[in-house]
């Protein structure tokens, strides 16, 4: 074979890389996160003009980098991208907006912008270098026919994120410590029961059942692979906001067990809350609804220690796995119980609730979260001020958590997350105690991950456990 | 002639490895062994004009065990190596000729460019060759000389009718040091499918294209030359067991479909592999 042959294999090799692959520059830090396509937004004309025209216009807006994420003197660039299908010349003004995520703005401009009928027009668009923090950026197009607003968030110098005001009080570690004592006095009575109905050829569930704060019977599912090593390394899965916790069906090297803490899926009997969920006994500090969510996060390491030799646990294993209220559980258990040797945190909710709850009516006013529903009780209940909550939920919030953590943590975050605001999520980040952390950014999501965090989180699991 | 089989077994050796790293990054601090045994034999041969000859005289039977190995130094790159010890049994008309002894050592990294999603990695490796043994004119080992490799590597998964399986292209140019020292192409592209969770079946096409500037005809130097210019593609049919996440096995039969001054070589290989 002669070499130019070679040369043209080599070249069909690399194809679908150059086709599909995308570099990571910052080497090990992040391998090559994967990236949602561009957004694209495709609207019909909101504005009627008098002869009406009817037409698209495809908007792609992106930063460069793609993460949206820069350090404090990079250019912030974004390429605004668009394309008409109206049969007229579309004409107007492109509006550039940039607030800090509390909606004071930081910076403006207008730019003159047309596109010719059924064309496109392209646009690099820069932005002044800002200081830590997180911003808004909007894209508002006004033109002959057409009306629309794009925003996009990005960071700046992520990891100088700092809470405005961390309040960890004097005896926030008393009030744990005196919250695990009272957990160890009650007997767990766990019962282990196996579910033919849901155990499969490959998997066998079970039915944990045990008794947790306040007497309370909170329940699980256990799931085993039938062929595991003696020895298999444990997922805790911790859930999200009232999300009923099912079997783990489809995780072949791990034993994974779903908690549902109390008033969640199978523990729902474990306790009779009124209203909002997180706003059950939120006047007082030692009886509210989360005093007890805690502790059985704890009751469920309990359980996976108890059975450690019974199905083989590996202890030293044990990676506690969360999903937004989940996420925020996962950091709490991890700074109360060494037992945790890794977490995985995906939008963790209520962290650094101080800003959060001020951020998410800014930036979301329409949205209706956990968060939203606090905020809402403060201004509806003369009696009960932000003061009160703060005070409340300095004993709660993940924040004050963090320093204790000394785990590996993987955090996953969303840009456009209403619930999570990136810069609680950062700053609960940059407090925790791990020697080994790391971060996964969904620059174009809302309250969600892409669907390539998960592949990674598997082997960011299988490397920190350094697993086969 | 027996230097050619003996160089196309060294080859042989090492493409039973891909079965066990196929491009794949190992992951930071995770660590493979492997150890192969492979039978090569020929008989008939290609001549240096690609014509086939049967009823050949001379036969060539080669047994070889080999070790192979890839630590994780980081997400990724990878320390890769492998070192064959063979027994070569050469049949000329009524004598047989033994030769054991260690082969090339290879070793290099192998570092990960681009990833699409996590399923499709593009690698490249650079690694050395080294020979393990005192003199090629004294052993029929190998080409005797110290080498240089660099070679790109694309894997990937797919999933078909909810069957999971994987591919992997590659491409290599090896550079050999030394007085008419030869370069070489490497070619191979295997595919492979999941039967179930534990059995998995693949198929590869590779090739070897050797070229050196030694391509005299004069007897005396016939053998070298032989074993400096040669090409040949050969394919090779793969039935793989995975016990647990640290050990599988894998048992290959190859054939060479084609070739240039090279053996109708064939044979089968079993490899074990584990993990840590």
């Amino acid at each position: 074979m002669k070499k130019n042959t070679y040369c043209i294999l080599i070249a069909i090799l690399m194809m679908p890389a150059f086709m599909y692959g995308q570099h990571n520059p910052a080497g090990e830090l992040i391998p090559s996160l994967p990236l949602k396509e561009a957004k694209v937004t495709k609207a019909k004309a909101l504005v009627p003009a008098e002869t009406p025209v009817d037409g698209e216009m495809e908007i792609k807006v992106n930063a460069s980098p793609k993460k949206s994420l820069f350090k404090e003197d990079d250019k912030i660039r974004y390429a605004f991208d668009v394309k008409s299908t109206y049969p007229t010349k579309q004409q107007g003004k492109l509006t550039v907006l940039v607030n800090t995520d509390l909606g004071d703005k930081v910076y403006e401009k207008s730019y003159d912008f047309k596109v010719s009928k059924n064309g496109s027009q392209s646009m690099v668009i820069s932005l002044p270098h800002q200081t830590a923090g997180f911003y808004q950026v909007k894209f508002m197009l006004n033109l002959t026919d057409y009306d629309d607003t794009v925003k996009r968030i990005f960071g700046v110098a992520p990891e100088k994120i700092k809470a405005t005001v961390v309040n960890k009080p004097n005896d926030f570690d008393a009030f744990w410590d005196s919250g695990k004592e009272t957990l160890k006095k009650i007997a767990p009575q766990f019962k282990v029961t196996k579910d033919p109905e849901q155990s499969t050829k490959q998997k066998d569930v079970y039915l944990v059942e045990m008794h947790s704060w306040g007497n309370a019977i909170i329940r699980g599912w256990l799931t085993m692979p039938v062929k595991r090593p003696h020895h298999i390394p444990v997922k805790y899965r911790l859930p999200g906001y009232i999300v009923t916790m099912k079997p783990t069906m489809d995780d072949d090297d791990f034993a994974v067990f779903n908690l549902n803490v109390r008033g969640n899926g199978n523990s729902k009997d474990a306790i009779k809350y009124y209203g909002q969920y997180n706003l059950f006994h939120i006047d007082s500090r030692d009886e509210y609804i989360y005093r007890g969510v805690y502790m059985d996060c704890i009751r469920g390491l309990d359980f996976i220690t108890a059975y450690a030799d019974f199905f083989g646990f590996d202890t030293e294993r044990v990676g506690v796995v969360g999903g937004s209220q989940g996420a925020g559980l996962a950091i709490a258990l991890a700074g109360l119980d060494n037992r945790v040797k890794l977490v995985t945190a995906e939008l963790p909710l209520y962290a650094d609730l101080r800003d959060a709850i001020k951020i998410g009516p800014t930036l979301y006013p329409e949205k209706k979260s956990p968060i939203w529903m606090l905020n809402d009780y403060v201004q509806r209940t003369h009696s009960f001020t932000e003061k009160k909550l703060f005070a409340l939920w300095d004993y709660y919030d993940p924040i004050n958590f963090a320093p204790q953590v000394k785990c590996p943590v993987l955090l996953a975050i969303s840009l456009l997350d209403e619930l999570c605001p990136p810069r609680c999520s950062y700053a609960m980040y940059n407090q925790l105690g791990s020697k080994k952390k790391e971060t996964w950014v969904s620059p174009d999501l809302t309250h969600e991950v892409d669907d390539n965090y998960y592949q990674f989180q598997y082997y960011w699991i299988k490397e920190t456990f350094i697993l086969p | 002639m027996k230097k050619v089989f003996t160089l196309i077994l060294i080859l042989t050796f090492l493409a039973t490895q891909q079965q066990a790293y196929a491009g794949w990054p190992m992951g930071k601090q995770r660590f493979l062994l492997g150890t192969s045994a492979t039978i090569y034999a020929a008989k008939d041969y290609w001549d240096i004009y690609g014509k086939l000859h049967t009823n050949s005289k001379t036969a060539f039977t080669s047994y070889t065990l080999g070790l192979f190995g890839s630590y994780g130094l980081s997400r990724r790159t990878d320390f890769i190596f492998s070192v064959p010890f063979s027994r070569q049994v050469s049949n000329q008309s009524t004598t047989d000729k033994y030769h054991n002894g260690l082969g090339d050592l290879q070793l290099g990294l192998s570092y990960n460019l681009i990833n699409y999603k996590y399923k499709n990695y593009t690698s490249i490796y650079v690694g050395a060759i080294v020979p393990m043994y005192d003199k090629y004119d004294a052993q029929t080992l190998g080409l005797g000389m110290y080498g240089s490799e660099v070679k790109l590597m694309n894997t990937g998964a797919y999933t078909l009718n909810s069957k999971k399986g994987y591919y992997n292209l590659e491409a290599g140019y090896r550079q050999f040091f030394g007085s008419e020292a030869p370069w070489q192409f490497t070619y191979l592209a295997a595919i492979g499918l999941s039967l179930d969770k534990a059995n998995h079946v693949s198929v590869d096409v590779s090739g070897v294209y050797s070229h050196s500037s030694d391509s005299t005809a004069n007897s005396a130097v016939v053998l070298a030359g032989a074993a400096r210019n040669y090409s040949y593609t050969r394919t090779s049919l793969t039935y793989g067991h995975t016990f647990s996440r640290r050990i599988s096995l894998a048992v290959s039969g190859f054939y060479t479909l084609t070739g240039v001054n090279t053996g109708v070589g064939y044979g089968g290989s079993l490899q074990g592999s584990f993990r840590f």
